[in-house]
C-alpha cells in the first residue's frame, strides 16, 4: 500500500485495475476488499474498469510480428551460448576483438545472453564480470540492429550490470557514475518505469553503503512502489527487505525488525531462498544483544541457507553473527574458536576491517575468560589490521584498548564499549573517544 | 490457469491480455481509440525486452499499460504546452487545467508575462519584441526560456 501526503493508505492503481477485472486474481483479494469498503477513493477507481469491463474490444493487431521477434531472439541467444563459453576461456583483453569478429555475439540475442552470465561470474570473478559488461556496452555502440530499442534496452542493462559489480567490488562512487548510465539510458525507452526501478533499487543499496541512509531510504521507497504497481512480488518483498537493512544500518532497530518479521512468513512462502537467507541474517543480527538465544535460531538457519546458496562471505557474517551469540550467552570458549577461524578466513579475503573487528569479539571472550596476556596480544593484532583503512579516532580507541590490555585493565564491557564507539566514529570524524565513566 | 507460473510465449499472452489491457487504457486512462493499439504493441516489446526478470507476466502488464497511458499524457501535455494556447491547453483531459495553473503560478513573473502575451493575447515573437522595446531574437529566446520553464515545472508536478 502507499501512503498519500494526507497520511492516507491507498493500494496502488494497478493493483486496484487488476482487483477489478479479476479479484482472484490479486495478491491479497481480502485485504483489497476491505479497504474498498472503506476508502471511496480507491472504489472509485476500480468503478472506473468495471464500468468498461462489458464494452465491445478492439480489433487487435496480428501478433506474428511479435512472435517472430520472440523466436528470433530465442534463436540468437541460444546461439551465443557455445560462443560465450569459447570467450570466457580467454583473457578479457582478447574478448572485444573475438566478440566483433563472432556474429553470434553481435545480436541482440547474442547481447542478452552474455548478459544472462555477468551475475554469476559476479559471484566467483567480479573483475572478469566487469570486464564482460564493458565488452556489451562496446558491442552496443557499435552494433546496428533492425530492433534498436533492444539494443539500447542491452546498452543500459550493460551498465546496470556494472554498477551492480562495481558495488560488489566496493567501488561505491564509481557503481553510482554507472547507474546514473544505465537509468539515462533507460529512461529514453518506452514503458521504462520497471526497468528504471530496478536502477533505483540499485542505488539505493550502493547510497546505503556510502552511508547516505535518507537518499538511500528516498530510493528504495520510489523503487518499491513501482514493484509493487507492476505486481513483482519478488522484487517488491526484496525492496522491503533492502529498506529495514537502511534503517538497521540507521541504527532503527525496532523498525527494521518489524519489516523483517512482517517479511519472514511471505519470503518463507516464496522461492526466494536468497532474500530468505539474508532476512534470517538480518533477523539473527537484530536480536544478538536483545535475545540471543532466538538470534541463534535464525543465525543457524541462515548459516544452513547461506552454505545450500555457496555464499561464503555473508556465510562468514552469518557464523560471526552466531560467534557474537556464544560471547552474549557465556559459552566464550565457544565463541573463542569460531572467532579465530573467522578472522583468518575474513583476513584471507582482504577484508581487514572485518577481521579487526572479529579480533575484538575474540579479545572480549579472551578477557572474560582471565586469558589477558592472550586478549593483549589478540588487540595488537587487530590494531595492524585496522590501521590501514580506519579513521584515526577509531585507531585511538583500540590503543586505548591495547594498553589497557597490556596493563591489565581492559574487561569484557571495555571491548563492547570500544567496538560501540567504533560503530559511530566513522560516520563522525570529530568523535573523540573516551574511556567508560 | 495459474498466471504465476510457467511463462507463455508472448503471442498466447497478447490473445489473452489484449481486451483488458485496451479497456484499462480506454476506461481509466480515456486514451484514444487510435492510440491503444499502439500503447499495447509498446507494452508487449517492452515486456519483450524485460521478461526475463518478470515473475507475474499479467500484473506486469498492467503496470506496463498504466506506465504506458501515463507516458502519452505526459507527452501530450508537454507538446500542448509547447504548442496550444494556454487556454486551449487547458481544456485538455486529465485536470490538465490544474496543472497549468500549478505551473503557471510557479513561474516567475516575467516568465509568466510572456506566455500570457505570445498565447493568452496572441501576440508575435515580433509584437512582443516591439512591445517589450527589443529585438527579436531576444523575444524569441525569452518565449523559449519561458516554456522551457513551464515544460521542466509541468514534468516535476506531473
Amino acid at each position: 500500500m502507499r501512503e498519500t501526503d494526507e497520511g492516507r493508505k491507498h493500494f496502488p492503481e494497478e493493483v486496484l485495475l487488476l482487483f477489478a477485472v479479476d479479484p482472484g486474481s490479486s495478491e491479497d483479494p481480502i485485504e483489497v476488499e476491505s479497504h474498498l469498503r472503506e476508502c471511496p477513493e480507491c472504489r472509485s477507481i476500480v468503478g472506473t474498469i468495471s464500468a468498461v469491463r462489458s464494452s465491445p474490444p478492439l480489433p487487435r493487431m496480428e501478433t506474428t510480428s511479435l512472435e517472430d521477434l520472440e523466436l528470433r531472439l530465442s534463436d540468437q541467444t541460444v546461439e551465443a551460448g557455445p560462443a560465450i563459453e569459447q570467450l570466457l576461456q580467454r583473457p578479457p583483453e582478447h574478448w572485444p576483438e573475438i566478440a566483433r569478429s563472432d556474429s553470434r555475439l553481435c545480436t541482440v540475442g547474442g547481447l542478452r545472453a552474455v548478459l544472462q552470465v555477468i551475475p554469476d561470474l559476479r559471484r566467483s570473478e567480479p573483475e572478469r564480470a566487469l570486464e564482460l559488461s564493458r565488452l556489451v556496452s562496446s558491442l552496443c555502440e557499435s552494433l546496428i540492429a533492425e530492433n534498436p530499442s533492444f539494443v539500447a534496452h542491452a546498452h543500459a542493462s550493460a551498465w546496470k550490470e556494472r554498477a551492480i559489480t562495481l558495488r560488489i567490488l566496493g567501488r561505491f562512487e564509481e557503481s553510482i557514475s554507472a547507474l546514473n548510465g544505465a537509468e539515462n539510458r533507460f529512461v529514453k525507452l518506452p514503458v521504462a518505469e520497471f526497468d528504471l526501478a530496478g536502477v533505483w533499487y540499485q542505488r539505493a543499496m550502493v547510497l546505503r553503503e556510502l552511508d547516505q541512509l535518507d537518499e538511500a531510504l528516498r530510493w528504495i521507497d520510489r523503487a518499491e512502489v513501482v514493484f509493487e504497481r507492476f505486481g513483482q512480488t519478488r522484487m517488491t518483498n526484496r525492496a522491503r527487505y533492502v529498506r529495514g537493512a537502511i534503517l538497521f544500518r540507521r541504527g532503527e532497530i525496532d523498525r527494521a525488525e518489524e519489516i523483517f518479521r512482517d517479511l519472514l512468513p511471505r519470503l518463507e512462502r516464496s522461492d526466494d531462498e536468497q532474500t530468505v537467507a539474508l532476512l534470517y541474517n538480518s533477523l539473527g543480527q537484530c536480536a544478538v544483544e536483545r535475545h540471543p538465544l532466538e538470534a541463534e535460531l535464525f543465525l543457524v538457519r541462515a548459516v544452513r541457507a547461506f552454505e545450500a546458496l555457496g555464499y561464503e562471505l555473508d556465510l562468514l557474517r552469518a557464523r560471526w553473527g552466531l560467534a557474537r551469540v556464544f560471547l552474549a550467552t557465556g559459552r566464550n570458549p565457544q565463541a573463542i574458536t569460531t572467532l579465530e577461524g573467522l578472522e583468518h578466513a575474513f583476513a584471507r579475503r582482504g577484508a581487514e576491517d572485518d577481521a579487526g573487528l572479529v579480533a575484538l569479539d575474540r579479545a572480549e571472550g579472551l578477557l572474560a575468560l582471565d586469558r589477558a596476556a592472550e586478549a593483549t596480544a589478540v588487540c595488537r593484532a587487530a590494531l595492524e589490521r585496522l590501521r590501514g583503512s580506519s579513521p584515526r579516532n577509531v585507531i585511538h580507541a583500540v590503543e586505548f584498548l591495547r594498553d589497557a590490555a597490556a596493563q591489565g585493565t581492559a574487561t569484557p564491557a571495555l571491548v563492547r564499549h570500544v567496538r560501540r564507539f567504533m560503530e559511530k566514529a566513522p560516520k563522525q570524524p570529530a568523535l573523540i573517544f573516551a574511556p567508560p565513566a | 490457469m495459474d498466471e504465476n507460473a510457467a511463462p507463455h510465449g508472448v503471442g498466447a499472452l497478447y490473445q489473452e491480455y489484449y481486451p483488458l489491457l485496451a479497456k484499462i487504457a480506454l476506461g481509466r486512462f480515456s486514451l484514444p481509440r487510435e492510440e491503444v493499439e499502439n500503447a499495447i504493441h509498446d507494452v508487449f516489446v517492452s515486456f519483450l525486452r524485460t521478461s526475463g526478470s518478470v515473475d507475474n507476466p499479467r500484473a506486469w502488464l498492467v503496470g506496463g499499460i498504466c506506465n504506458a497511458c501515463r507516458d502519452y499524457w505526459r507527452a501530450i501535455g508537454n507538446r500542448r504546452l509547447e504548442t496550444l494556447p494556454v487556454a486551449e491547453a487547458t481544456s485538455a483531459a486529465f485536470d490538465r487545467n490544474i496543472l497549468c495553473d500549478q505551473v503557471l503560478a510557479r513561474l516567475p513573473e516575467s516568465s509568466r508575462a510572456i506566455l500570457a502575451l505570445h498565447y493568452v493575447q496572441g501576440l508575435t515573437a515580433g509584437e512582443i519584441a516591439q512591445e517589450l522595446n527589443t529585438s527579436l531574437a531576444y523575444a524569441e529566446q525569452l518565449i523559449h526560456r519561458s516554456l522551457k520553464r513551464a515544460r521542466l515545472l509541468a514534468r516535476r508536478r506531473a
